[in-house]
């Protein structure tokens, strides 16, 4: 097996969605075996340009878009910024997907919480592209708290998150009403067995696990995605361990109960 | 060292392979350095201040390049090598890194071109440097490392010689040795399972995040990574881009944990930030990571941590030091 080597991806288009972040559309094909990219939701991709090493990416995208998916990408750093600035037609590098992503066997008609923070929202939208979802029978509610509404993404999409099977609420720290992603949690109504599924940076995370068990959810219900530095994607770099844990092998997604059993997981 | 046999393998081994082996210089340090003559190597059985892992992984190995808008896969030249007398604790260290870098054809490339000749010179004179201070003593050690051939001194300077692979059994037979005995290798963990002082220990790293240590320690160490350079079973890496001419070539370099971006990601959050994180990571991957995956300790006890360390941080009294902090917070 040889574990780091990569397949190809034709970019097929690049939309900003806000100030620093945008939407690449990629479709595989590769200079060896022109597979395409299966995954579960939730999982990522490690993609890179010769020259500028590889990066973790969730895919954000539906997993039944055969050969094109989708990865959102905030500038930050030397790769980022030749990946944001790419064409259609022109070439990126991905390996994967690795991990384990969200329990999609678990959704059963019960409430879903999708609750958001900063870019951690992006891996979430490619749960609201899923089929399941998309029919799913239980009411789904949405939660994105962000820095302003300049930079929410996925702006073009919040009309088809209201409807009768979803609701979408944003908050922003700059604009009114200010506030947390766990301001709207307080004031929403959700059942008690609802499943509530998390991504943002680790204290965002604790705070809205520990709310959400104080407001009736179990452990065992609660999961969230963790970000680290991933080097490897196959557990053996060291980059991503927390504890006896690697999160590009064991995670990223985790739940509430391995919370309980490895307290430093968030 | 005059053994006829012993001389007659290295002769023979000589034709085939660069050998590489524990050398005292001048100053007392054991270094291991490439052998000409048998007699260059030291036989005192104490462990070298570096390790053999440079020997399986590379500071810097090319994985693959891009060129003419391709990615293909590097050639590996390697070396047949000879690890001459390797000691119990490194022959540990590489069951270890076999079992870790199995699917891994860079590794097992190196791995496939070195011979491992193991060497034993029987209870060590300090015990103390020896002390196996995570594990149960094992009866019947040979069956459980790998070797290919290995090489036990008795007390008299008399050598018994033994074959842990098809290879080794043939080397020894081309070499003229007569007397030679078999080792069937049985697997880097033992037949009962196990071990239960590395599972007992692995519950105690667990459970000791607000352990007053990791802060104490984390005041002491200057997060130099000496320890994890010399340690057999550190082999933290990164994938790098490296131009060279026309190429972009896909490096895996080695790395470690104390280096200050290790756990950084975008946005700058250090996940790793301080000595005392880096330090209570250091253990969790070889007390408790390791033994997760593969049933067995990332720790040999070589305590060439110790020896290298700068500010004197010592793995046993650590140990002992946890141990008695969690049998005072569980009694059980």
């Amino acid at each position: 097996m040889i574990k780091y080597h990569v397949q190809s991806a034709t970019v097929i288009k690049n939309e900003q969605l806000s100030t620093d972040t945008f939407l690449l559309t990629l479709r595989s094909g590769s200079w060896m075996f022109g597979q395409k990219l299966i995954f579960q939701p939730g999982q990522f991709v490690l993609l890179g340009l010769p020259g500028s090493n590889e990066a973790a990416f969730s895919i954000c995208s539906s997993s039944q878009a055969g050969k094109k998916w989708q990865v959102a990408i905030r500038r930050v750093g030397n790769l980022t910024d030749k990946l944001v600035q790419l064409r259609s037609g022109e070439k990126v590098y991905w390996r994967g997907p690795f991990g384990h992503g969200w329990p999609m066997d678990q959704l059963k008609g019960q409430n879903l919480l999708l609750i958001g923070g900063g870019c951690g929202f992006i891996p979430l939208r490619g749960i609201l592209q899923e089929t399941k979802i998309i029919h799913y029978p239980g009411q789904i509610k949405i939660f994105y708290g962000c820095r302003n509404k300049d930079n929410s993404l996925f702006k073009d999409e919040y009309p088809k998150w209201q409807n009768k099977q979803k609701s979408f609420h944003l908050i922003t720290e700059q604009e009114a009403p200010q506030g947390l992603v766990t301001d709207l949690l307080i004031k929403e109504h959700f059942q008690h067995d609802a499943l509530a599924w998390i991504v943002g940076p680790p204290i965002m995370i604790r705070e809205t696990v520990k709310l959400l068990v104080a407001r009736g959810l179990t452990f065992s219900n609660i999961f969230f995605s963790l970000e680290r530095r991933m080097c490897c994607g196959v557990g053996l770099c060291q980059h991503c361990a927390i504890n006896k844990v690697y999160v590009c092998q064991d995670g990223p997604v985790f739940s509430g109960l391995d919370w309980q059993t490895n307290p430093h997981l968030i | 060292m005059q053994n006829q046999e012993v001389l007659k393998l290295f002769k023979y081994l000589l034709k085939k392979y660069k050998i590489f082996g524990p050398v005292k210089e001048s100053d007392g340090v054991i270094n291991i350095k490439q052998l000409k003559v048998a007699t260059e190597a030291d036989y005192s059985g104490k462990i070298p201040i570096e390790s053999y892992k440079r020997f399986f992984l590379s500071e810097q190995e090319s994985l693959f390049y891009f060129r003419n808008g391709r990615w293909q896969l590097s050639s590996q030249l390697t070396d047949k090598v000879a690890l001459w007398c390797l000691n119990i604790l490194d022959l540990q260290a590489v069951g270890l890194t076999d079992l870790i870098f199995t699917d891994d054809i860079y590794y097992q490339k190196r791995r496939k071109n070195s011979l491992l000749i193991g060497y034993s010179v029987g209870a060590p004179a300090a015990e103390l440097d020896y002390e196996q201070f995570h594990m149960e003593k094992i009866d019947n050690i040979l069956e459980h490392i790998p070797f290919d051939i290995f090489l036990e001194k008795d007390n008299i300077d008399q050598f018994k010689i033994y074959t842990g692979s098809a290879l080794g059994q043939r080397i020894v037979r081309a070499a003229g040795i007569l007397f030679s005995e078999r080792i069937k290798f049985a697997g880097m963990v033992k037949e009962k399972g196990p071990d239960q002082i590395m599972l007992k220990n692995q519950k105690i790293i667990e459970q000791s995040l607000d352990d007053p240590i990791w802060l104490e320690l984390g005041k002491t160490c200057t997060a130099c990574g000496k320890c994890t350079a010399v340690c057999p079973t550190c082999f933290c890496f990164e994938l790098k881009d490296q131009s060279e001419n026309s190429k972009v070539i896909r490096t895996r370099c080695s790395s470690d944990c104390f280096q200050k971006d290790f756990a950084r990601v975008a946005g700058d959050h250090n996940f790793l930030a301080t000595s005392s994180e880096k330090i209570r990571f250091w253990y969790e991957h070889k007390f408790s990571r390791i033994p997760e995956r593969y049933q067995m300790p990332g720790c040999v006890s070589c305590l060439r941590c110790h020896q290298v360390c700068p500010v004197d941080i010592n793995i046993i009294q650590i140990w002992q030091r946890l141990k008695a902090n969690y049998q005072n917070n569980h009694h059980d």
